[in-house]
């Protein structure tokens, strides 16, 4: 019984720091939003609008298949970690792992 | 004689109108279907077999007949199955081919007769005898051999039929699977253009976690640890500043920010509310393998009891709001230390008196640590140092009771050597409270230990021809008036500089010596080693002071007004050539391996970083000039 209520402090401490961790990286210059998602395109955590997440998410996680494909395809043994996007107005900045997805877009004209 | 031929002719014709009549059939059949061919002519055979066979029936059900056993190889397998013990006789009728009949007789030996109808087999002569066998049902066997006879007989007239197929009648049965083959392939087609729309379909529609599902996986420990080093490799690269797309021939507002220059600035500072919260900055060091990482150690948190005592944090300089590691001491922690031959690990030495070893790779518990036993250290040790190569390196410490140990660092069990300074000239005890030591360039077995008396000593590892291993008791490097806070030796720039050392004391004042050659036997008399050069240019205790690695006569100073301060002697000997002051206590400073920048550390546990810019990269004519310097000052 204590042991899971030690649990469940512990988890609610992992959440605190999960949290904070994502506000931070929102408050750094130039960051426009910060979202967690699943590697299929489901919003786990979001600082921006769920419904441009949402489809943020979605597009995304296409994006990012296809690419991990054809990382791949180009060397078996090789592996997508990570993907920068620039465009004229932000830069998309994506960081995966097996299972999920960390999507950062800031404005790079950082003043 | 006639007669006869007559009845030959008669035959001769017959059969001749057999064969025509059987050509006519052919053609007809070959018009037709290819398959109604092959089945009436399967069906003609079969007719003519079953002809054949009544009549061979009849001829073996004739009272000529012999009476034959059933299969010898039936009975055999029969007999080697034998459960149950009997007589077998098998019955089988022509009539019934399609099923013989297996009847058991009674048993008790009675004879048995088997009445066979068929030719099969070879046919033996009756022979009577018991055998043991199962009675079990004999699948229609018969048909098969039936069947093969049936292709036998359609062997011969196949091939001709085939021959026969006209050119018109392939094209279309080739243009037929062709056609075949084409729907298929179509269908096929279509099916996965159905598929594939529906996917897009699928991957068009949003998908969204239930709360459940969210819940679940915000508590999985493979998420945290995502959120966890994802986040650091994004915060990376959001923290460099240079924008690498920026266009010059556009951008005429941007500021060229001055670089280097003779400047010393604040580059950035590392604060996190969770690591140094209410603690002070014990020590920094620069790693030697990453040169952006410095870790620095922090002593207790008072506020925090639960909170471990020590902390070990590695701060990164591409990572700014917090550590790259943060490593636990069940004690406060007073000197760290990179390991300069793996740089996985992290040495630090507490203030109960036991090393801790750290890895990179692990968890934050140290992952080895001293036992706090009489074989080691019971008492702070402020001093760590590793010295000697890649393959043979050692860990000496020294805590403030005198004790120096050396350390194999995959063993701290216990120490490989254990050496007690003593000082018998002291008053009331005749230990030495060591406050700091260092080793000069390239020496592994001398050192030089800085004192709580004020006094630094010569301590030797070993005997060695006129002098004894431990303290040098009668050359003494008495000027401080003050606890010693630092000794550093310059740096491996010059050999002919290795002997110099800084001192820094809370008696205000840094002073510069030139160590005794190690070699040369001790002095029998008591004899005080007087400085080179006193700096006194200071308002408050001076803590620490480092030689820049890269200009022979630079060295930074830090002390308790949280003034950093940065000395040029080729400049000025009296005063530092620039300073920032901070306004809280400065504990501590660590040059980079470049020297392009300095850490440091104090009182609000802030760790601050300096760019040095160009005020410590030697010109050429520095060595020379530091060198009359220096034997001006000899003089």
């Amino acid at each position: 019984m204590a042991s899971s209520t030690n649990d469940a402090a512990a988890i609610a401490a992992q959440q605190i720091d999960i949290d904070e961790t994502i506000n931070r990286l929102r408050s750094k210059k130039g960051v426009e939003s910060v979202t967690v998602l699943t590697k299929d395109g489901r919003v786990i955590r979001t600082t921006a609008s769920p419904e441009h997440s949402e489809v943020q998410g979605k597009l995304l996680s296409r994006l990012v298949r296809d690419a991990a494909e054809i990382v791949k395809e180009l060397e078996s043994q090789d592996e997508l970690s990570f993907m920068r996007i620039r465009t004229k107005r932000h830069e998309i900045m994506l960081a995966l792992d097996h299972n999920y997805l960390l999507v950062i877009v800031q404005s790079p004209q950082k003043e | 004689m006639d007669h006869r031929k007559e009845e030959l002719e008669k035959k001769r014709a017959k059969l001749a109108e057999l064969r025509r009549q059987r050509e006519e059939r052919k053609r007809v059949t070959m018009q037709a279907h290819d398959q109604p061919p092959a089945a009436s002519l399967k069906a003609n055979s079969q007719d003519i077999d079953d002809l054949v066979d009544s009549l061979v029936g009849d001829r073996v059900r004739s009272p000529a007949s012999p009476l034959s056993t059933g299969a010898p190889g039936m009975s055999r397998e029969a007999s080697g199955m034998g459960r149950d013990r009997s007589i077998s006789v098998a019955t089988s009728a022509g009539t019934q081919l399609g099923s013989p009949v297996s009847r058991a007789m009674t048993p008790a030996g009675t004879m048995a007769s088997a009445i066979s109808g068929t030719s099969l087999g070879p046919r033996a002569l009756p022979e009577f005898k018991t055998c043991d066998f199962v009675v079990f049902d004999f699948p229609p066997k018969e048909k098969v051999v039936y069947n093969k006879e049936v292709q036998t007989a359609d062997g011969g007239s196949m091939p001709d039929a085939s021959s026969l197929l006209s050119e018109e009648e392939i094209e279309r049965r080739v243009r037929e699977l062709r056609e075949a083959d084409e729907r298929a392939r179509a269908a096929r087609e279509e099916e996965r253009t159905r598929r594939e729309a529906e996917a897009k379909a699928r991957e068009s529609e949003i998908k969204r976690l239930t709360d459940e599902q969210r819940a679940s996986i915000l508590e999985s420990s493979d998420f945290v640890a995502f959120v966890d080093q994802k986040s650091r490799v994004m915060e990376r690269a959001l923290d460099e500043d240079y924008d690498f797309m920026v266009d010059y021939t556009l951008c005429a507002t941007h500021e060229a920010e001055e670089s280097g220059g003779e400047k010393m600035k604040l580059a950035l500072s590392f604060h996190d509310d969770k690591v140094s919260r209410n603690r002070s900055v014990m020590d920094l060091a620069w790693s030697s393998r990453f040169p952006e990482l410095v870790a620095a150690a922090y002593n207790r948190n008072p506020m925090a009891p639960n909170e471990p005592d020590g902390i070990v944090a590695v701060w990164n300089t591409h990572l700014r709001e917090r550590p790259e590691f943060v490593f636990h001491a069940p004690s406060d922690v007073l000197r760290v230390s990179f390991s300069d031959f793996n740089p996985n690990i992290v040495v630090g030495g507490a203030y109960s008196g036991q090393i801790l070893l750290w890895d990179t790779r692990a968890k934050a518990q140290p992952v080895l640590k001293t036992p706090l036993t009489a074989g080691g250290h019971t008492h702070p040790i402020y001093s760590l140092k590793v010295v000697g190569s890649t393959n043979a390196h050692q860990l000496i410490s020294a805590s403030t009771d005198g004790l120096v140990c050396s350390w194999q660092l995959d063993m701290l069990a216990q120490p490989q050597e254990i050496i007690e300074l003593t000082h018998p000239a002291h008053l009331r005890t005749d230990e030495v409270s060591v406050t700091c030591m260092d080793f000069a360039d390239n020496e592994t077995t001398a050192f030089i230990v800085g004192t709580a008396e004020g006094a630094a000593y010569q301590v030797n590892r070993y005997d060695r021809a006129g002098s004894k291993a431990g303290l040098n008791a009668f050359d003494s490097y008495r000027a401080h008036t003050a606890p010693v806070n630092s000794l550093s030796f310059h740096p491996p720039i010059a050999s002919d500089f290795a002997d110099l050392f800084l001192t820094t004391s809370s008696d205000w004042t840094t002073r510069l010596w030139r160590a005794r050659p190690a070699a040369k036997p001790a002095s029998t008399m008591p004899s005080d080693i007087r400085p080179l050069h006193v700096f006194d240019a200071f308002e408050d205790y001076v803590y620490d002071a480092r030689w820049s690695p890269v200009h022979p006569a630079v060295f930074a100073s830090a002390d308790g007004t949280g003034r950093l301060a940065l000395w040029n002697l080729n400049q000025d000997m009296e005063l530092p050539v620039q300073w920032i002051t901070s306004g809280r206590a400065l504990n501590k400073l660590a040059w980079d391996r470049p020297g392009r920048r300095i850490a440091a550390g104090g009182a609000d546990g802030v760790v601050s970083v300096y760019d040095v810019g160009d005020l410590s990269v030697p010109r050429p004519e520095d060595h020379a000039l530091f060198a009359r310097t220096i034997s001006e000052l000899g003089a």
